[in-house]
């Protein structure tokens, strides 16, 4: 995941109405009404049970899936951000010049430099979103 | 965060119904204002988000398939667009933590022993704070702490 997906999501959540959303009322007649707290009721999900696909455990956990949705991404962003602040902080701490003067510095006999600068590298790509 | 909840999250995506889902504005042939004069037909100015659910095996051909599901109406635009974007979001945000969490858990427990451990004594002194400033670090944010 790259920072500008990070943010295009944040940006999308952003826009929505403003969470936690609610799901207090019982279940009835195939509906559920879930929304923000002041304004219960916005959102509307229909239970179409002619649907062989869309059985009541589908239907109920969809309603969850939708209900926790906006704290979910709330929280799930704050973590990456969390994360990536501090890979970040290990990626500084190096600095620009430092890592150029390990790289230059590495060799067999060098094991705990050599590291040091692959260690480097590895965090620059994980914060670039390369795989481990 | 801890592993639990991640888990817990994880699982209520996978249970809900598959995406991808999108969202358009919603269309009635008639409808009514709050006053209950006709509209006519049209845009309700409402969003909805929508999937399509795929012909499951063994349906009979000679019937009729209704693929299109309304997930959920009534929405305004930002927030039909979240819905519908946070069917593969949340997906993605707990792959992408899980991946920087390997990346911590490999530099706060990984190499920096095995290379404290193989370096000379001249190296590991030269090196010592630096390198136990990443362990730290990292050891830190998988506690959940701030940095």
């Amino acid at each position: 995941m790259t920072p500008e997906q990070l943010k295009e999501i944040e940006e999308c959540h952003s826009g929505a109405m403003e969470g936690p959303y609610v799901d207090t009322l019982p279940p009835s007649q195939g509906f559920r009404y879930i929304g923000p707290q002041y304004l219960r009721g916005m959102v509307w999900i229909p239970y179409k049970s002619a649907n062989p696909d869309y059985t009541s455990e589908r239907f109920e956990a969809t309603v969850n899936f939708l209900a926790s949705s906006w704290q979910n991404v709330k929280t799930l962003t704050e973590e990456v951000r969390r994360l990536r602040t501090l890979l970040e902080e290990i990626d500084h701490s190096l600095g620009e010049g430092r890592t150029d003067d390990l790289l230059r510095k590495i060799g067999n006999t060098h094991n705990t430099t050599a590291w040091i600068a692959r260690l480097a590298l590895k965090v620059r790509a994980a914060l670039r979103g390369d795989a481990l | 965060m801890t592993p639990e909840q991640l888990k817990e999250i994880e699982k209520r995506a996978n249970n809900a119904t598959p995406g991808p889902w999108d969202y358009d504005e919603g269309m009635a042939p008639f409808y009514n204002d709050a006053a209950g004069n006709s509209c006519g037909g049209g845009g309700t100015g409402y969003y909805e988000v929508f999937t399509h659910l795929q012909i499951p095996d063994g349906w009979p051909e000679d019937e009729a398939w209704d693929d299109l599901l309304i997930i959920a109406s009534q929405l305004n635009k930002g927030t039909a667009e979240f819905i519908a974007k946070a069917r593969e979001d949340i997906p993605a945000l707990v792959d992408e933590i899980r991946r920087l969490q390997e990346w911590l858990d490999y530099i706060a427990n990984g190499g920096t022993d095995t290379a404290l451990a193989v370096g000379g004594q001249d190296e590991v002194d030269k090196w010592h704070d630096l390198a136990w400033r990443y362990k730290s670090m990292a050891a830190r944010a998988l506690r959940g702490d701030t940095p």
